[in-house]
């Protein structure tokens, strides 16, 4: 895991509205909060709208292929979710026996061959045979996503072994025009088993893309905490975790560039040999980066000591100099990282420059 | 001044009781508002306004569960607020209580115990 990394995540995902990757534990209450976060970005100030509605049976459709059909522990479940122009990307990715893998793709096919109205008569047809497959569902779940999408259901199975295989699904839901079907988009189901590739080599667990502020990234910081908690039996690392993961989005946000009243960020988290690692990278206005490099290079390689000292000072003096009041958190996360932060800023177009730091706990 | 200040307690903003009445002031919770001047500004006018009408005795009580460091310098700052009042010869004293081995809560209390000057208590508080 390397700034480098960082970029690359950036550079494939920061045109969309919104962005999640996530390998992480999937109980139901990790679903819940991604349903909320999903619900921000299509908030209108109703309680719960059309969109918000059908967009959230998606997601809660396609984590239940995760939570209920995983069958082994040797990979993680997968799920993906972007927001690109009103697209609405869902992939979700999990371990299936060999056996289902003519019956599944069997089902899809047919499932992507049948119009609308044809669609519905299958839908109505096993809402009345109810015949429910030994997992738990009855197939419905499919059906409902293909009326739901009115687009192709993307697949692929991958062999893990003699056994078993994981089995890769993406749905897309064009907000846009919905119901109208469309044969190109954007990001094909190949895409997302590139990113989800990339994470697993660099022990990524979740790489979220899009405004980080606390209001909208509340759930995201609920679906670490349970991640974190079913990891590891450290309770102080999760704490530490915790802190360094809310002064890093607080010092994004602090600094990070309001563009159309959102300030957009990429955030990475993973865990190798217990040693836990925050990344992420935004948007700073070119006026505010002599400062914030300033504080970096203090900060960054100071020794353990005299970052306590630094700290003490400052919580006992203030920071005059500073008035964004962003030292203390560099300090603080400085202190807890256990090898020097790396950071970039790099300057890039329009009077903006991108900042990108990585932390290691 | 209110003679009591309480705020409700959210995913991100601790519980803050403050009562002019018995002098007990408390924080309890999880501190790391995004707008820390919108969350603070309202508590540190309280206590400006409580200092120059106090009780005998005052006692701070904070019971954390996390904080970020915006909080903290705040939260030294109403210490310092309070440092004034026992500079006029009242009685004050901060009770900082963390969760039986939560050695980072204990750690930073002891940390601010370090910059202010008023009797510091740390409590272990077994659930």
């Amino acid at each position: 895991m390397n700034i480098s990394t960082l970029n690359s995540f950036f550079e494939a995902l920061s045109e969309d509205e919104m962005s999640l990757l996530y390998s992480g534990d999937f109980s139901d209450n990790v679903t819940a909060k991604v349903i909320e976060l999903n619900g921000v970005q299509f908030d209108d100030g109703s309680d719960m709208n059309k969109l918000q509605r059908k967009t959230g049976f998606l997601i809660a459709e396609c984590f239940q292929n995760i939570v209920r059909h995983n069958e082994s522990s040797i990979e993680n479940g997968y799920f993906l979710s972007r927001n690109d122009d009103g697209v609405l990307y869902i992939a979700s990715g999990n371990i299936i026996t060999n056996e289902m893998i003519d019956l599944l793709s069997d089902k899809l096919h047919h499932l992507n061959s049948l119009s609308k109205e044809e669609l519905k008569e299958v839908y109505v047809k096993t809402l009345s045979n109810n015949t429910l497959s030994e997992k738990g569902g009855a197939g419905l779940g499919l059906i409902e996503m293909a009326r739901k999408t009115g687009n192709k259901l993307d697949f692929n199975f991958t062999k893990i072994s003699e056994t078993l295989s994981y089995f890769y699904f993406q749905l897309i839901f064009d907000t846009n025009k919905i119901g109208e079907k469309k044969d190109n988009f954007n990001h094909t189901l190949e895409n997302g088993i590139e990113l989800r590739k990339k994470m697993l080599d660099d022990h990524i667990f979740l790489v979220y893309q899009g405004d980080v502020s606390m209001n909208t990234i509340m759930p995201i910081l609920s679906m670490v905490e349970k991640s974190l908690a079913a990891q590891t039996s450290e309770l102080m690392t999760h704490k530490k975790v915790f802190l360094v993961l809310i002064e890093f989005l607080q010092n994004m946000s602090k600094h990070g560039a309001s563009i159309n009243e959102r300030q957009d960020g990429l955030l990475l988290i993973g865990e190798k040999d217990g040693h836990y690692f925050i990344g992420g990278s935004n948007r700073v206005y070119n006026k505010d980066k002599a400062h914030l490099e300033e504080m970096l290079e203090k900060y960054a390689h100071m020794e353990l000591d005299s970052l306590n000292d630094a700290y003490k000072k400052v919580l006992k003096e203030g920071d005059p100099e500073n008035e964004k009041g962003s030292s203390l958190g560099i300090i603080e996360m400085a202190r807890r990282s256990s090898l020097p932060v790396e950071y970039e800023i790099r300057a890039s177009d329009n009077g903006l420059s991108r900042f990108t730091m990585l932390l290691q706990i | 001044m209110q003679n009591e200040l309480k705020i409700s307690s959210t995913e991100f903003t601790p519980e803050v009781n403050l009562n002019a009445e018995t002098g007990n002031l408390f924080f309890q919770g999880r501190s790391m508002p995004e707008d820390i001047a919108g969350f603070f500004d309202p508590i540190s006018d309280w206590i400006k306004a409580y200092i120059e009408n106090p009780k005998e005795k005052t006692e701070l009580t904070i019971f954390y569960e996390y904080y970020n460091s915006s909080t903290a310098r705040r939260m030294t700052e109403i210490i310092f607020d309070l440092e004034i009042l026992q500079e006029r010869g009242h009685e004050v004293k901060v009770i900082w209580c963390y969760k039986s081995g939560d050695m980072i809560m204990k750690e930073n209390g002891e940390e601010i115990q370090s910059v202010i000057e008023v009797p510091f208590e740390l409590q272990q508080i077994t659930a």
